[in-house]
């Protein structure tokens, strides 16, 4: 049988070491292929590894556990299946009751023996079924969007709550002087990180402004903007229709503009059950 | 980055409603000024031979009792922000001073209406007697101000003390603080149980500095200094070899009595918004010295510094930094003679340096005289 291997992302190194002994009784299979201290290093070691299981404490420094799991997600090449994710926190503050424990499992600190050996035998069913169904392209797309539909209502749950922006004050693009714009936020139709910039989009014309993407998304209503891809995020009564391919590639048709804007893998869920 | 955590950070403490608890107190200075009002006209009536009795008291009575009206009312209405500690606003102090002047005049129209003369007449006959009772009313509110003024800043000082101590309790209760921190001790039973129980008895000094009974305004800064072992012991649990400290306190400073819990939220704010977003962690120092007659206090940390483009005063107005709070218990305790610094260290990192007045007494204890 093909070896099963963790990684294991925690910042305390006693707790990173419990758990690591912990697994160790009632897993005693798994292989634990690296331990690191911080979000980048997971996302970084989880690329390299190809483990089947992480292990992700939510408080960590540079990226959270959270963040650290979607930029995993989003960088995987579509052909390789993503990571089984167990997060592990101190505190619920994270609404681990959000938590659907069939895309993704959570462990409360400290963990205890009873609740790890639940956690194993459910990933251990995933796993078989995975290697049952012969690494079946439609369940690894099954789990990927269900995993990310959760990492999406997490990462919400836990934006902190900000101002919601009426006007975007913003510059034209190549224009001399210091002119500003001020554009009501009801005739953006998209937004697209360029480089330093945001280009926003309205019907007719397109401004620039330098707030940080994540910024911006934090100051904008969840119902009423969608990001859809790292860098692009769009009103949702201006999409006109939504196309897959074969290969599940999922791009957008506008009204009011003519391009088509592509949907990463990451936000596919989003246009499930329409 | 580190402004960003500190904008996330819910707001620690609200700032106090001292006016909810002035107002009786405001009250209870009433109390004081019109007894002593009474007594003193007893007296001027005994020592003099031409006023009755009642018109001495509406005399001694309605100057008090404005002079009273406006060094604690008005005031409050004109100077909203001072605190009724020593104040450091030389308007205050002059405004003070018009309110005698004041008050001395209002006192003696009320009097000289109520008795049908004129003590302006006084400047003809006897200018000594006139002069006398104007010493007499500069003298005595003066010493009830002073009085008042100590009495409220000691008051103060105690509540301050008191806020110190919540600030600690709730970063203490923090739940990811706690959690951790017992999730830490629960591991590590399994793997060092002496190092485990060492570190237990940490945990419970570094509780009872909260939970215990004791409500002091100072202490020796030697415990000052244990404190912060604790707590920097047990955040080397749990941060491992990100987190290295250095405490140094000179034999000659131990028994230096220090704000109580004064350096907690320093070395609290080094370790999460200095160390604990940073992947390398870093080096805290606290260092205790003498320069010149100034008690000298450094915290300092090698993590990951405020962006220079976040100007000062928004790192300082942000209440989660417990910087404004200090500020405020410095001033109180001490007045203008001690000061609180922030600065950017090289390459990255932060130093805070506190500076209060050095009293080279052995180190008494000041009891909470309403406990």
């Amino acid at each position: 049988m093909k070896p099963i291997f963790a990684v294991i992302a925690e910042d305390e190194p006693l707790l990173a070491e419990s758990l690591k002994r912990e697994l160790m009784k009632a897993w005693p299979e798994l292989q634990i292929a690296a331990v690191v201290g911080d979000g980048q290093s997971a996302v970084d070691q989880a690329l390299a590894l190809q483990p089947d299981v992480i292990f992700l404490d939510i408080q960590m420094p540079v990226l959270s556990g959270l963040e650290a799991a979607s930029s995993l997600a989003s960088s995987l090449p579509a052909s390789q299946p993503l990571p089984l994710m167990v997060f592990v926190t101190a505190f619920d503050h994270y609404a681990v009751e959000a938590f659907d424990r069939q895309a993704m499992d959570y462990l409360l600190k400290p963990v205890r023996q009873e609740r790890l050996v639940q956690t194993v035998a459910r990933l251990q069913g995933r796993l078989f079924k995975r290697s049952a169904l012969q690494n079946n392209s439609q369940e690894i797309n099954a789990h990927f969007d269900q995993t990310a539909a959760q990492l999406h209502k997490l990462l919400l749950a836990t934006t902190p709550k900000q101002p919601k922006l009426s006007m975007i004050q913003a510059s034209r693009q190549m224009a001399s002087g210091n002119t500003i714009h001020l554009i009501p936020i009801d005739d953006v139709i998209y937004f697209e990180a360029a480089d330093k910039y945001i280009r926003v989009i309205t019907t007719a014309q397109e401004y620039l402004i330098r707030t940080p993407l994540k910024d911006l998304l934090a100051q904008l209503d969840s119902d009423v903007f969608w990001q859809i891809h790292r860098g692009t995020v769009v009103r949702v009564t201006s999409i006109a229709s939504v196309q897959r391919d074969e290969s599940f590639k999922v791009s957008l048709k506008l009204r009011n503009r003519s391009e088509t804007l592509v949907v990463s893998r990451l936000y596919g869920h989003l246009f499930k059950a329409m | 980055m580190k402004n960003t955590n500190l904008a996330a950070r819910p707001q620690r403490f609200h700032h106090h409603p001292w006016h909810q608890k002035w107002h009786a107190s405001g009250l209870r200075r009433l109390f004081f000024v019109s007894f002593f009002s009474v007594i003193l006209s007893f007296v001027l009536w005994g020592i003099s031979d031409h006023a009755p009795l009642g018109v001495q008291m509406v005399y001694s009575l309605s100057t008090g009792v404005s002079i009273w009206f406006l060094t604690d009312i008005v005031r409050q209405w004109i100077f909203p922000s001072d605190q009724l500690a020593w104040s450091r606003s030389w308007k205050v102090w002059l405004y003070i001073a018009a309110s005698i002047v004041v008050g001395f005049l209002a006192g003696m129209v009320l009097g000289d209406w109520y008795a049908g003369w004129s003590t302006l007449d006084l400047l003809q006959f006897a200018p000594q007697k006139l002069a006398a009772l104007i010493v007499m009313c500069v003298s005595i509110s003066a010493a009830f101000i002073v009085f008042f003024y100590q009495q409220n800043r000691l008051q103060v000082a105690e509540q301050q003390a008191t806020e110190s101590k919540l600030l600690l309790l709730q970063s203490q209760l923090e739940p990811h603080m706690l959690f951790n921190t017992l999730a830490n001790l629960r591991a590590l039973i399994d793997i060092d149980a002496v190092r485990a129980q060492n570190m237990l008895d940490r945990l419970i000094d570094y509780l009872r500095a909260t939970l215990g009974a004791s409500r002091v305004i100072s202490h020796a800064l030697a415990l000052e200094f244990d404190r912060l072992d604790d707590y920097l012991a047990l955040m080397q649990i749990r941060m491992g070899s990100r987190l290295t400290y250095c405490l140094e306190l000179p034999e000659t400073l131990k028994a230096t009595p220090c704000p109580a819990l004064l350096l907690q939220p320093v070395v609290e704010n080094a370790v999460l918004h200095g160390l604990e977003p940073s992947c390398t962690g870093g080096i805290i120092t606290v260092i205790a010295s003498l320069k010149g007659k100034q008690l000298v206090l450094t915290v300092t940390d090698t993590g990951l510094g405020f962006e220079p483009t976040h100007d000062r005063t928004s790192i300082e107005s942000n209440s989660g930094f417990g910087l404004t709070q200090l500020r405020d218990r410095l001033a109180t305790l001490y007045g203008s003679s001690a000061s609180v610094e922030i600065s950017a260290l090289h390459p990255s990192g932060t130093v805070v340096t506190i500076s209060i007045p050095h009293n080279p007494r052995s180190h008494e204890t000041n009891f909470c005289r309403y406990c």
